[in-house]
């Protein structure tokens, strides 16, 4: 090696940003405990903890609670191809860059699947997803609660009647709203 | 890590699959079978990054959701209320549609976006964002989440601003119009920075010490 690499010594900075953001220091000191294994009996019971407070801020009772292994966009990918087949029919509002990337990995499930756009900074009316899924068979609608993209908020009953009516499971990306803007996914979203 | 929750009626969709899930990584109904009461093998999870997500949430509970929403909302409607002394518009016209966590601000005709924003990471390391995608250039993020959506910080945020930003036009106004707007709202309780001096178990000897160490506290919630 030619080159020195020093000690890691980032700037401190304050992170008034839509992600990463600061983060409160009894969770520095939390990552920086000792490492267990992860069959560890020990980590079984914190596991257990830890859906336990996932339920919590989710304000469900969902046997299939977990935290994956991935950021944001792992989780959307997951909801999606868990639930589309190819040849599914599903609705994805659009309104900023994250939603946009919802359709793009629902698209790649099933080729099926439609986008419903509003214009950057407004969020998709329900009504106009009715619309779009007026007559066929909707296995999905999906939307981002919070556009990170955008800052845009987007309410989820409305969703949630829409996508009763059309006998659809309702995908909610709630990676810039969860514990932050109101949200019950136990009567919100599948 | 992602948080992740699957209703019943989900879970009954993924029984009823007739091919299998593209991606095996974020198969969840195999991955459950690690977090599920079997606890079997699926892939090794950065262990380091649950024990944060544990106490985030730790944190969440001795807050409140509903305590956290209020303290979300508030923040953001301060920060509002001096951006739009300063004559800022936003991308979101409607008030209803912003959410709370992110404010987008529309970039003033004639100001350099990255110039602004490189000028608060340099001179005063605050980092805000960019817009991205069809408002790139057009827009600042502000992002008020989480442990970063406090008084404090909107407050200490408006003299850096008004440095960096060369809309000169009633940028000083931003501060008592974000400070009106956290004395009008009864529900706020500041956030004292306040040093406690408290004892800390060291992880590696497990002797206790006693450490000087800051903290946010808010007020009448038990930490």
């Amino acid at each position: 090696m030619t080159q020195h690499v020093g000690e890691l010594h980032p700037p401190v900075r304050l992170m008034l940003t839509p992600g990463p953001s600061s983060i409160d220091p009894r969770v520095y000191r939390a990552m920086a405990t000792p490492l267990v294994g992860h069959m560890d009996p020990w980590f079984k019971g914190c596991m257990d903890e830890t859906q336990i407070l996932l339920r919590h801020i989710f304000q469900t009772e969902n046997r299939i609670t977990m935290p994956l292994s991935a950021s944001g966009s792992g989780g959307i990918e997951a909801s999606v191809l868990n639930t589309l087949e190819e040849g599914d029919e599903g609705i994805v509002a659009v309104n900023g860059v994250f939603s946009e990337r919802m359709y793009e990995i629902a698209t790649r499930a099933s080729s099926k699947v439609v986008k419903v756009e509003a214009p950057y900074g407004k969020p998709v009316d329900a009504e106009d997803v009715r619309r779009a899924g007026k007559g066929k068979k909707i296995k999905i609608i999906g939307f981002a609660h919070g556009e990170t993209s955008t800052g845009v908020v987007t309410g989820i009953d409305a969703y949630r009647k829409v996508a009763d009516d059309l006998g659809a499971l309702l995908i909610v990306d709630t990676v810039a709203s969860l514990a932050a803007v109101p949200s019950r996914c136990g009567q919100a979203a599948d | 890590m992602s948080p992740i929750t699957v209703s019943p009626a989900a879970e009954e969709v993924f029984r009823k699959r007739k091919t299998k899930v593209q991606s095996w990584y974020f198969d969840l109904t195999t991955a459950m079978n690690y977090w599920g009461k079997d606890r079997l093998y699926h892939h090794t999870p950065p262990i380091s990054l649950i024990f944060a997500l544990r106490e985030a949430m730790r944190l969440v509970v001795e807050e409140g959701l509903e305590e956290r929403w209020e303290r979300h909302r508030v923040n953001q409607l301060a920060l509002i209320a001096g951006l739009e002394a300063m004559g800022l518009d936003f991308l979101a016209k409607n008030p209803a549609d912003r959410l709370p966590t992110v404010t987008a601000v529309m970039v003033p005709s004639g100001v350099d976006d990255a110039k602004v924003r490189n000028q608060l990471l340099d001179e005063f390391n605050i980092e805000i964002a960019g817009g991205f995608g069809a408002v790139k250039g057009k827009i600042w993020r502000v992002g008020l989440m989480g442990y970063c959506s406090q008084k404090p910080f909107v407050l200490l945020f408006w003299p850096r601003w008004k440095s960096a930003c060369s809309i000169r036009a009633s940028a000083c106004q931003a501060v008592p119009a974000s400070e009106r707007r956290f004395g009008v709202i009864r529900k706020w309780r500041p956030l004292p920075l306040s040093a406690v001096s408290q004892p800390v178990r060291c992880n590696l000897c497990h002797a206790e010490r006693s450490v000087r160490r800051f903290r946010f506290r808010s007020e009448g919630i038990s930490a």
